[in-house]
C-alpha cells in the first residue's frame, strides 16, 4: 500500500541525480581548489560520502562532485551481463599506459600468461591438457562518461585439448569501468583511471589475472570492502526505490553478533512497501537532497522498533550485508544487482567511494 | 547356474545403493580410528562383523589400505554388493545419518495426544505395519531398528515399474522417541510426505499426524523442546535443567577458542552488576546448555514502534521478519543478556521459547490495542 507521501518516479529520479549540497546542520558548503588541512579532508570525504549516488549536475563547478556519470544503454544487454549475478568488487589504482586500442595485444599477452601458469601447475585442478584463452573487448552500451569512453570486458575461457567438440567454458568474467580513451583527460597523459573492477568466476583465474594486470599496468588492485557506515547509507538511499514491473524484494539487513556464543547472525527482512513508508516519513520530500541526519533517524527508528519487540540492542551488532529491491551488497565486497534501471546509480556510488580514497592531487586531476 | 534377470537387476540395485550411501560419507567418517581399534563407522556396521562380533579382516584391509575415497568406495562395493541386502544398506545409512548429525528434522505431533506406549511394537512388527500402510500408496522398502534410545525408520519410497533405481532423495528417515506423541522426519517431497504421514498415522493408530512449526538438526533438542511444550513453569524448569537425556555432542561449541584471559592488573568495576545479572539469567534459564535450535524466526505483523511511529500511518502494519541463526539460539539469547546486548527481562516470546515447541513465531498486535491505537 502506498502512502500519501510516496515519491513520484520523476522526483525519485531527480533525487538520485542531484548532488548533495547540505551536510549535518544543513549548511551549504562548496569546495574550491585543494583543501590543505586534514580536518577539511575528512570533511570532504564525509561530504562526498553523503553525496552517495549523486552525479554531477551538468555545469556544476565543484571538482569534488565531478565524477562522470555512467551512461547505460540497451537494457537487454545489461540484463544479460550484469543483473542477477553475484559480482566481486575490486578497486584499482590508475593504470599506466593502458590503451583501448591495444586490447588485442593485451589478450595475447594474458593468454600466454595463463598458459604458462597452467604448465607450471599453479592452476589447481587444471592439467596441461587444458587450454585457456583471454579476450579483452569493449563492453558495448556501457559508456563511462559523456564522451563515450567505453568500459572493457575480459573473458577467460578454458577447454580441454583432447576433446575436439568440447565447447570452451567461461571461467572468468571481468569488467573494468573507467576512463578508457587515450584522450588528454587521462591523468598526466600516462595513467588511465578505471577504479571499479567487477569479477565473476574462479578465484584461481582471478588471482592470475590480477597479478598480470598489476605487473602489466603498474597498478594496485585490492578487494573492495564496505564499512557499516557505507552499508547503512546504501540501505537508506535505496530502500525507497521500488522497481516497476516486478515484485520488489524485501529490504534486508544482516547483522553479525560479535563475541557471543549461540547466535551468529541476525537478519531483519522488511516488507519493501513498509520500508518505503518509513523512509518517506523520515525524508523531506520537498528537498532534492538527503541528509546524514535522515539516514541516522531511519536506522534509529528501525533499532527502536526492534528493541520494543525483543529488548535486544541492534546498535551493538555489526551490519555485515544489506539487500534492497535493487541491489544486494555485503561488507566483503560482493554485490548482486536486481534492477537494470539502477545499475548506473549503484556503479556510480562505487566509483565515488573508490575515487574518494585516491590521494588529493589525484582527485584534483580527475 | 545362470543368474536370473531379476537377480542381476537386484545386484545392480544393491551396488548402486551401496555406492550412493558410501559416497555420501566423508573420507574422515569412513576411515576414522586406526587399524588397531577399527573404531570407524564401518566397523560398527553389522554386515562387516562376523559371528564373534569381530571386524572382518578383509574389510579392515580395504578401509585402511585405500588411499582415496573413490578407491575405498569401489573396493567396498565390489566386496559387499553381492551379498548385502537392502536392509544392510539401510542400517549403514542410518549409522551415517546419526553420525553426521547434519540432517534437518521436522517435528510432527500425533493427534489426540496418542502417546507411543512404553512397549513399542518390536522392530519387526513396526516394519510390517509400515509396509501394510504404505503398500497401497507407493512402492517402498522399509527398515526399522531401535538404537540410542529411539526407534529409527529408513523408508525408501521409489517408483516401481521398470526397476528400482536408488536415489538418495527417495529416502526418508524418521525417528520416534518412546513415551512421547512426537515423530521426527527428514524433509522430502510433498508426495512422499503425504504418504509418510498417512502411514505413520495408521501405524500408530491416530487419526492425524500434524506438522509442528519446529525443525532443527539436533534430534535430542527437538525431542526435548517438543516434550516441554505447554509444560508448567516449574515443570518446565525442571525439565529444562534436569532432564536426564544424554547430552548432545558439542557440535561447533567445543571448537570455539577459550575465553581470553584478563590481565591480572585489570579491575572490573561492574563485577557486582555482572554477578547479579548472571544470577537472574541462571534462575530463568538454568545453568545447563539449552536445547539446540539453529534457527528461530519471528514474523512481525505489528504497528511501527520506532521514532517515526507518529509520522507513519498508525493503522498500517510494519511487516518484517527477524531470523536468529547460530549454533544454539536459545543459548545465544541467554548470552546476549549476559553480554549486555539485551535488556533483562526479555519479552515472553523470547524467554519462554523453550516451552513453545516452535521455531517460527508470529507476533501480532492485540486487537483492542490495534483498534484503539
Amino acid at each position: 500500500m502506498e502512502s500519501d507521501t510516496t515519491l513520484t518516479s520523476a522526483e525519485t529520479e531527480q533525487w538520485l541525480t542531484t548532488p548533495l549540497t547540505q551536510i549535518n546542520d544543513g549548511q551549504a558548503t562548496a569546495t574550491s581548489g585543494v583543501l590543505a588541512s586534514r580536518r577539511s579532508a575528512a570533511l570532504r570525504r564525509q561530504k562526498s560520502r553523503l553525496i552517495g549516488t549523486a552525479s554531477t549536475k551538468i555545469g556544476a563547478s565543484r571538482r569534488r562532485t565531478r565524477t562522470p556519470r555512467i551512461q547505460t544503454e540497451p537494457e537487454t544487454l545489461l540484463a544479460a551481463e550484469l543483473v542477477n549475478k553475484t559480482w566481486s568488487i575490486y578497486k584499482a589504482s590508475p593504470l599506466y599506459s593502458f590503451s583501448i586500442n591495444l586490447l588485442k595485444n593485451y589478450s595475447k599477452s594474458l593468454t600466454v600468461e595463463l598458459e604458462a601458469a597452467i604448465k607450471k601447475g599453479v592452476a589447481v585442478g587444471l592439467d596441461s591438457e587444458t587450454t585457456c584463452k583471454a579476450t579483452f573487448s569493449v563492453f558495448e552500451g556501457f559508456a563511462y562518461d559523456q564522451d563515450g569512453a567505453q568500459s572493457v570486458k575480459l573473458s577467460v575461457s578454458a577447454k580441454r585439448k583432447q576433446i575436439s567438440d568440447n565447447e570452451p567454458s567461461e571461467v572468468l568474467t571481468l569488467l573494468l569501468t573507467g576512463r578508457m580513451n587515450d584522450a588528454s583527460k587521462s591523468i598526466s597523459g600516462s595513467f588511465t583511471c578505471c577504479p571499479v573492477m567487477l569479477t565473476r568466476g574462479q578465484v584461481m583465474f582471478t588471482d592470475i589475472v590480477m597479478a598480470w594486470m598489476q605487473n602489466q599496468f603498474d597498478c594496485s588492485i585490492y578487494r573492495m570492502s564496505f564499512s557499516q557506515y557505507h552499508l547503512a547509507w546504501m540501505v537508506a538511499m535505496w530502500a525507497g526505490i521500488l522497481p516497476e514491473n516486478t515484485s520488489p524484494k524485501s529490504v534486508m539487513l544482516v547483522y553479525s553478533v560479535p563475541e557471543t556464543e549461540g547466535v551468529d547472525t541476525l537478519t531483519l527482512s522488511i516488507n519493501p512497501h513498509d520500508c518505503k513508508r518509513l523512509w518517506v516519513s523520515v525524508h523531506n520530500a520537498d528537498s532534492s537532497s538527503f541528509l546524514e541526519s535522515e539516514v541516522h533517524t531511519f536506522h534509529k527508528s528501525l533499532e527502536l522498533h526492534f528493541y520494543q519487540h525483543f529488548k535486544i540492542h541492534l546498535s551493538c551488532m555489526q551490519l555485515s550485508s544489506i539487500g534492497t529491491p535493487i541491489v544486494f551488497v555485503s561488507s566483503e565486497g560482493k554485490m548482486k544487482m536486481y534492477s537494470v534501471e539502477h545499475v548506473d546509480s549503484v556503479l556510480q556510488l562505487l566509483v565515488d567511494l573508490i575515487v574518494e580514497e585516491y590521494p588529493d592531487r589525484l582527485q584534483e586531476s580527475l | 547356474m545362470p543368474r536370473r534377470r531379476s537377480d542381476v537387476a537386484d545386484a545392480a540395485m544393491r551396488e548402486r545403493c551401496l555406492s550412493v550411501v558410501l559416497g555420501r560419507m566423508t573420507m574422515k567418517a569412513l576411515t576414522a580410528g586406526n587399524d588397531e581399534d577399527a573404531s570407524s563407522l564401518l566397523s560398527r556396521w553389522s554386515y562387516l562383523r562376523d559371528e564373534n562380533e569381530s571386524f572382518d579382516p578383509h574389510a579392515r584391509s580395504i578401509i585402511y589400505g585405500s588411499t582415496t575415497k573413490r578407491e575405498l568406495v569401489s573396493r567396498l562395493v565390489e566386496y559387499c554388493a553381492e551379498n548385502a541386502t537392502v536392509a544392510d544398506v539401510a542400517q549403514l545409512d542410518l549409522l551415517a545419518v546419526r553420525a553426521a548429525g547434519n540432517a534437518t528434522w521436522q517435528a510432527y505431533e500425533l493427534a489426540d495426544e496418542v502417546a507411543i506406549e512404553g512397549a513399542l511394537p518390536s522392530d519387526q512388527q513396526l516394519r510390517k505395519r509400515l509396509q501394510r500402510a504404505l503398500a497401497p500408496l507407493v512402492e517402498h522398502d522399509v527398515y526399522v531398528e531401535t538404537r540410542a534410545g529411539a526407534t529409527w525408520m529408513w523408508l525408501w519410497m521409489h517408483g516401481g515399474g521398470g526397476g528400482r533405481v536408488f536415489r538418495a532423495s527417495d529416502v526418508v528417515y524418521a525417528a520416534c522417541v518412546p513415551h512421547t506423541a512426537h515423530v521426527f522426519t527428514t524433509r522430502t517431497s510433498p508426495m512422499r510426505r503425504r504418504a509418510l504421514t498417512h502411514a505413520l498415522a495408521v501405524t500408530f493408530g491416530c487419526c492425524e499426524v500434524r506438522e509442528m512449526p519446529l525443525r532443527g538438526r539436533c534430534l535430542r533438542s527437538l525431542a526435548r523442546l517438543a516434550l516441554q511444550r505447554n509444560a508448567l513453569p516449574g515443570l518446565s524448569h525442571q525439565l529444562h535443567n534436569e532432564l536426564d537425556l544424554p547430552a548432545a555432542p558439542p557440535r561447533g561449541r567445543a571448537k570455539r577458542a577459550a575465553p581470553p584471559r584478563l590481565d591480572g592488573r585489570a579491575v572490573r568495576e561492574d563485577e557486582g552488576e555482572r554477578a547479579a545479572k548472571r544470577q537472574r539469567v541462571d534462575a530463568a534459564y538454568g545453568t545447563k546448555p539449552q536445547p539446540t535450535l539453529e534457527q528461530v524466526q519471528y514474523r512481525l505483523k505489528t504497528r511501527f514502534r520506532g521514532l517515526q511511529a507518529a509520522e507513519m500511518d498508525s493503522g498500517q502494519l510494519f511487516r518484517c521478519r527477524v531470523t536468529f541463526t547460530g549454533s544454539s539460539v536459545l543459548d545465544g539469547f541467554r548470552n546476549l543478556v549476559s553480554a549486555g546486548m539485551a535488556t533483562w527481562p526479555l519479552p515472553p516470546h523470547v524467554s519462554n521459547l523453550h516451552r513453545m515447541a516452535r521455531n517460527l513465531i508470529v507476533l501480532e498486535d492485540r486487537r483492542d490495542a490495534h483498534t484503539s491505537g
